[in-house]
C-alpha cells in the first residue's frame, strides 16, 4: 500500500468517525445503527432519506424527537413490498403493535438509548410524495421517543 | 358535532364567566363532583395565554380555554381541574414519561467519600436543585458520576434527569371528562410553522418537505391515536367523556405563496393552500380515529371539529408587511416568547372556552354518595420481631379490607411498605430501614398477597425506622385529585431524628403536606405514639388510634373508612405570580360526603396557622411579599369532619418561577428563559433579541388579492400585541459557514464542515441537492465551534455519481434565519482527507 493510499485511507476513516459524531445526537445515531435503517426493500426504488436529530428546542422552542426516514417508490407488488418490509422489521427485533390494515404497521423496540417506534406506511395517494414520484410509495419512519 | 361555527355560545359564556368572577358560587346545593383532566400539547397547556405556572417548559396557563370553560361549570359542579398538558407534548407522552433533559448538581462533603456516599446523595436531594414542588407531575433521577477530592473534602457530582410523568397517570375511574389536543407535534407542527411562515426562516423547499413529511406520517398517527383513545377509554368509567379538539388553520390567506430563486432557478410553493390541506387532513385523520373508537360501544369520544370554523378570519397573517388585526393566534411580532408563536392568544382561548361552554358539562358528572375522588392508600407495617400477632391479624382480613375500600370508592390504589431498623444498628443482616413490597396498583389482590408474604425480622432496640418508611411512601407516585393515606401499623416509636438517613419529623411532615397532603394514620399496637407523630397526624388530617394486636385490622379499616367519609378538599392551584398580585384562591372543588361544607380555613403562608376563615369557597388575596410555600385549605362539614388540601404558591419579584440569581431577565416574567442570540439577556428584556426580520435571500412572497373571510362582529377583540421590536428593525444573522464538501465512506457519505460563527449554538438543516435528488440532515454545532456533518447519500445519488462528476449544492438553513449555500463538483473518486 502506497504512502498516499495510507494517508487517504486514514483520513477517510477519520472523516467517517468525525462525521458520525457530528451528524446528530445519540438518539439519531441509535436509529441509524438499527438494522431497519439499512433495509432496502426489493421491488422499490429509494427516493429520499431524511434524518433529524433530537433537539431540545427548535424555532418555536419545541423539543423534537430524533426521526429517520427512508422513502421508496414502489415498483413491484405493493402488498409484497409492504409485507417484506414488515418481515424485515420483525427480523430486526421490532415488535408489532398493530399491522391489521395492510397499509400501516406500527412497531416498537427498545434501543440502547431508549424506546423507539417504527411506522411502515404504504402510501397510496400522492399526498406527501415528492415531485416526480407516483404512488404507491413506501415510507419507513423510525422515531426515537424522549 | 356540527361543522358550523357556534358564535351564539360565545357571548353568553363570557357573561357567565364575568358573573362568576364577581362573586363566589353558592355553596347551598348538593355536592356534585366533576373531575376534568386536560391532557395533550401546548394548545391545551395554554401556550399564548400568559399567566404561566407549573413545570418548566410546559407553559400551562391559568387563563387557558379549559380554565375558562371549567369556571363556567362551577355553578353546577364542584370541579376538580387537573392540567397535565405540556408544551411540545406528543401522543407518546400521554401514556409514557417524557424526558425533559438533565442538569448537573454537585455537593461538597467535608470528608473523603465515594460518589455513592449516602450523605452526599441526601445533601443533593435536599438542595432542591433536583426537585420541584409539582410532586405528582414531575419526577427526577439523581445519579452520581464522579467524586473529586477538593479542599480537604470531596465534591460529588450528580446528573439530575427530569421527567414529566405519563400524563394519563391522573386519569382513572374518578375522572368525568378528559379533554385534549394532540397530534400536532407528532407531525412536527412547529417545523411546518417555522419553514412555511416564520419570516427569516421560511423556505418553500423546506416547507414542502415538512408538509410532505406530515402527510406521510398521518396514516400511522391515525392508528396510534385510535389505539390510545381505546386504552384511555378503558381506564375511565363507561359514563365518562373524552373530548378531542381539532386545531385552527395557521394562515389567514389560503393564497399565500412563497417563491425562491437559487442559481437562477425559481420555485413556487402555495404554502397557504398546502398547509391548510394538512390541517384538513389532520381533521379527517382524527375524525376517523374517533369514529373507529366510538364504533366499539357508542359515542364516548367527541371530536370538537369546529375550531377551524370558529377561527375563520382570525388566523395569523404570514406576510412580512402585515398583521391580522383580528388574530386569535399570536404572530411572531406579538411575543418574544417563541413558545407563544402560532398559539392561541387570550381572544383565542376565550373563543374556545365559549365554544365548550355551549356544551355545558357534556352530560358528565356523578353524585357524591361515596367519595368520588378515588383513594390512594399505602400500608406501612412494622415487621420487627414484636409485631407477630398484629401482622397475623391483618393477614387474616387483608383481602376483605382491601375489597371493602375498593367497593366504597370509584378508584382505589394500594401499596405496601414494611420497615424495621438498620441492620448496622441491630446486628441482624435481615433487617433494613424500609422496603417496598408492592408499588401502587389498582389490583388489590396483589397487595393482599404481599401482605400475606410479610415476614418478621429482628429490629433490635425499640425505636424503629418509621421515618424511612414514610419517606419511601412519599416518594411513590401519588395521584392528584384523590384522597391519600399512609396507614402505619407499629408498636414502637420512630427513631427521631433517624440516624444514617438524617430524617426528621418535620421533614416527613413537609413531604406529606407537599403531596396535597398524604394523611398519616397511625395504628398503635404498643407504644408507637409520640408527640411528633401526633402532630404530623393532626397537621395532615390523619389520626392516631390505640389498638390491641388482635384489633389492629379493624382499626386500620376504621381509619380508612373515617378518611373516606371526610370531606374531599381541593384547591384549584398552584398560584404563581409577582409580588402585589391578587389571586382568587379557589376551594370550590371541595365537597362534603353526606354533609355540606360549612367552613373554609386558609393557611396562606404554610406556617401551619389559619390566616382566614370563611363560609365561602373562594378568597381574594393579595400577596404583598415573595413566597415559595404551600397554601393549605381545611374544609369542615356540618358534622365537624374535616378535609385538607394544599397547593404550591410561588410569588416572586417578576412572576416567573426562576430563581432571581439565575434569571436572565429578573424583572420580567420569562419562565422559559429564551435567549435567541445567546447574549445572556433574556429575549423578553433584550432590545435586540436577534429574531430575523427579513426573508432569506432569494425567498419572496406571492400573494393575491383574494379577500380573507371577514371575522364575525361578535368575536372578542384580540389581545393587545406585546411591545416588541418591529419586524423591520430586527436584524437577521448568518451564523454558519460551510466548507470542505467531501465524499467519504467509499462514496456513501457526503460530509461538510459547518462552522458556527456566533456565541450561541447554531442549529438548522442542511439540504444537499444532487441532480434530482435532495437529501437532508439537521445539524447542531456549539457556538464558535466547527463540526463535520455527514449526509448519507441515497443509493440513487451514489449510482448517479459513479457515472459522472456532478454539481452538489448544500444549503444550510439556520434557526437564526440565515441561509448559506455551498456548491462543489464531486465525483465518486473525490475521496479526500
Amino acid at each position: 500500500m502506497s504512502r498516499r493510499t495510507l494517508v487517504v485511507t486514514a483520513a477517510a476513516w477519520l472523516l467517517l468517525a468525525v462525521g458520525g459524531c457530528g451528524e446528530g445526537g445519540p438518539q439519531l445515531d441509535a436509529l441509524r445503527a438499527d438494522p431497519l435503517a439499512d433495509y432496502r426493500p426489493p421491488g422499490a426504488r429509494e427516493v429520499e432519506t431524511s434524518a433529524d436529530p433530537e433537539s431540545d428546542g427548535g424555532v418555536l422552542g419545541k423539543p423534537r424527537e430524533a426521526r429517520f426516514e427512508h422513502l421508496y417508490a414502489v415498483t413491484d407488488s405493493p402488498a409484497n413490498v409492504f409485507d417484506d418490509a414488515l418481515g424485515a422489521a420483525k427480523a430486526a427485533g421490532w415488535t408489532v403493535e398493530r399491522a391489521d390494515s395492510g397499509t400501516v404497521a406500527l412497531l416498537v423496540k427498545n434501543l440502547a438509548t431508549g424506546r423507539a417506534s417504527a411506522t411502515i406506511t404504504l402510501l397510496e395517494s400522492p399526498a406527501g410524495l415528492p415531485e416526480g414520484v407516483s404512488p404507491p410509495a413506501l415510507s419507513i419512519v423510525l422515531t426515537h421517543r424522549r | 358535532m356540527s361543522p358550523h361555527g357556534r358564535w351564539y355560545f360565545v357571548l353568553p359564556f363570557l357573561v357567565s364567566v364575568a358573573l362568576i368572577a364577581g362573586g363566589s358560587p353558592a355553596t347551598a346545593r348538593a355536592a356534585s363532583p366533576l373531575k376534568v383532566v386536560q391532557l395533550g400539547d401546548s394548545y391545551s397547556a395554554g401556550n399564548g395565554a400568559g399567566d404561566y405556572y407549573g413545570p418548566k417548559d410546559c407553559y400551562r396557563s391559568t387563563s387557558s380555554y379549559a380554565r375558562l370553560w371549567v369556571s363556567s361549570l362551577k355553578t353546577a359542579h364542584n370541579v376538580t381541574f387537573i392540567n397535565r398538558a405540556c408544551s411540545g407534548g406528543v401522543l407518546d407522552n400521554l401514556d409514557h414519561r417524557r424526558s425533559m433533559g438533565e442538569t448537573d448538581v454537585n455537593v461538597y462533603v467535608p470528608s473523603t467519600v465515594e460518589k455513592d456516599d449516602p450523605g452526599a446523595r441526601r445533601q443533593a436531594e435536599q438542595s432542591g436543585r433536583c426537585a420541584s414542588p409539582y410532586r405528582d407531575d414531575e419526577s427526577f433521577e439523581l445519579s452520581p458520576y464522579a467524586a473529586v477530592p477538593q479542599l480537604g473534602g470531596t465534591v460529588v457530582y450528580f446528573k439530575c434527569k427530569r421527567y414529566m410523568n405519563p400524563q394519563w397517570d391522573v386519569v382513572d375511574k374518578s375522572a368525568d371528562i378528559v379533554l385534549m389536543t394532540v397530534g400536532g407535534n407528532d407531525v412536527r407542527f412547529a417545523d411546518i410553522v417555522a419553514e412555511c411562515f416564520v419570516v427569516g426562516i421560511r423556505d418553500p423547499h423546506e416547507c414542502k418537505d415538512k408538509v410532505d413529511e406530515a402527510n406521510r406520517d398521518m396514516p400511522g398517527l391515525a392508528q396510534r391515536i385510535e389505539d390510545f383513545l381505546k386504552r384511555l377509554k378503558a381506564r375511565m368509567r363507561p359514563d365518562a367523556k373524552i373530548l378531542l379538539l381539532s386545531y385552527p388553520f395557521l394562515e389567514k390567506d389560503e393564497n399565500l405563496t412563497l417563491g425562491t430563486e437559487v442559481f437562477g432557478i425559481g420555485t413556487r410553493y402555495d404554502v397557504g393552500r398546502q398547509v391548510r390541506a394538512v390541517g384538513r387532513a389532520g381533521d379527517e385523520m382524527q375524525r376517523g380515529a374517533v369514529n373507529a373508537v366510538n364504533a366499539e360501544d357508542g359515542a364516548r369520544v367527541t371530536f370538537i371539529d369546529d375550531i377551524k370554523t370558529l377561527f375563520a378570519g382570525h388566523e395569523p397573517d404570514g406576510r412580512v408587511c402585515c398583521q391580522n388585526d383580528s388574530r386569535w393566534l399570536h404572530e411572531p411580532t406579538d411575543s418574544t416568547i417563541r413558545y407563544e408563536w402560532y398559539h392561541f392568544n387570550r381572544s383565542g382561548h376565550d373563543a374556545i372556552g365559549g365554544l365548550l361552554g355551549g356544551f355545558g358539562d357534556f352530560g358528565a358528572g356523578h353524585s357524591a354518595t361515596s367519595t368520588a375522588a378515588g383513594i390512594d392508600v399505602v400500608f406501612a407495617i412494622d415487621t420487627t420481631g414484636s409485631m407477630g400477632n398484629s401482622i397475623n391479624a391483618v393477614k387474616q382480613t387483608a383481602t376483605q379490607l382491601i375489597n371493602d375500600v375498593s367497593a366504597q370508592t370509584t378508584s382505589a390504589r394500594f401499596a405496601l411498605i414494611d420497615f424495621r431498623d438498620y441492620a448496622s444498628r441491630t446486628g441482624s443482616p435481615g433487617d433494613y430501614p424500609a422496603k417496598l413490597d408492592a408499588d401502587f396498583t389498582t389490583q388489590g389482590a396483589t397487595v393482599a398477597a404481599a401482605i400475606q408474604d410479610l415476614s418478621l425480622g429482628y429490629g433490635g432496640d425499640t425505636p424503629e425506622t418509621m421515618f424511612s418508611a414514610l419517606h419511601m411512601a412519599y416518594g411513590l407516585t401519588w395521584r392528584a385529585g384523590v384522597k391519600k393515606l399512609v396507614v402505619v401499623l407499629s408498636d414502637a416509636p420512630p427513631l427521631s431524628p433517624e440516624p444514617i438517613s438524617g430524617l426528621t419529623a418535620n421533614q416527613v411532615l413537609q413531604e406529606s403536606l407537599a403531596i396535597d397532603p398524604v394523611e398519616l394514620h397511625l395504628v398503635d399496637v404498643g407504644s408507637a405514639t409520640t408527640t411528633e407523630l401526633t402532630d404530623i397526624a393532626q397537621q395532615t388530617n390523619g389520626g392516631v388510634y390505640d389498638s390491641s394486636s388482635s384489633g389492629a385490622a379493624q382499626q386500620i379499616s376504621d381509619a380508612i373508612d373515617r378518611s373516606i367519609d371526610q370531606p374531599y378538599a381541593w384547591v384549584q392551584g398552584p398560584y404563581v405570580g409577582k409580588v402585589g398580585d391578587t389571586k382568587t384562591l379557589d376551594g370550590s372543588g371541595s365537597y362534603g360526603i353526606g354533609s355540606e361544607i360549612v367552613s373554609y380555613e386558609w393557611d396562606l403562608d404554610g406556617d401551619g396557622n389559619t390566616d382566614v376563615t370563611s363560609a365561602t369557597p373562594t378568597l381574594e388575596h393579595t400577596f404583598d411579599a415573595a413566597i415559595d410555600a404551600l397554601v393549605t385549605l381545611r374544609v369542615t362539614d356540618g358534622q365537624g369532619r374535616t378535609g385538607l388540601a394544599t397547593t404550591p404558591v410561588r410569588i416572586s419579584d417578576d412572576g416567573d418561577e426562576v430563581a432571581r440569581d439565575v434569571d436572565n431577565c429578573p424583572d420580567v416574567a420569562n419562565p422559559g428563559q429564551e435567549d435567541e442570540d445567546g447574549d445572556a439577556v433574556g429575549d423578553v428584556c433584550d432590545p435586540t433579541p436577534g429574531f430575523p426580520t427579513k426573508d432569506l435571500p432569494g425567498v419572496y412572497e406571492i400573494t393575491t388579492a383574494a379577500a380573507a373571510p371577514t371575522p364575525s362582529p361578535s368575536a372578542p377583540a384580540p389581545s393587545a400585541p406585546r411591545p416588541t421590536t418591529p419586524k423591520a428593525k430586527m436584524k437577521a444573522k448568518a451564523n454558519v459557514k460551510l466548507s470542505k464538501l467531501r465524499l467519504s465512506a467509499n462514496g456513501r457519505r457526503l460530509t461538510v464542515r459547518v462552522r458556527c460563527t456566533t456565541k450561541a449554538r447554531c442549529t438548522g438543516r442542511l439540504a444537499a441537492k444532487l441532480g434530482r435528488t435532495t437529501f437532508r440532515v439537521s445539524y447542531r454545532v456549539k457556538g464558535g465551534k466547527t463540526a463535520t456533518v455527514a449526509l448519507t447519500l441515497p443509493r440513487k445519488a451514489r449510482t448517479s455519481l459513479s457515472r459522472r462528476p456532478q454539481k452538489v449544492t448544500v444549503t444550510a438553513t439556520t434557526s437564526a434565519g440565515a441561509r448559506t449555500v455551498h456548491t462543489v463538483r464531486l465525483a465518486r473518486h473525490t475521496l479526500r482527507g
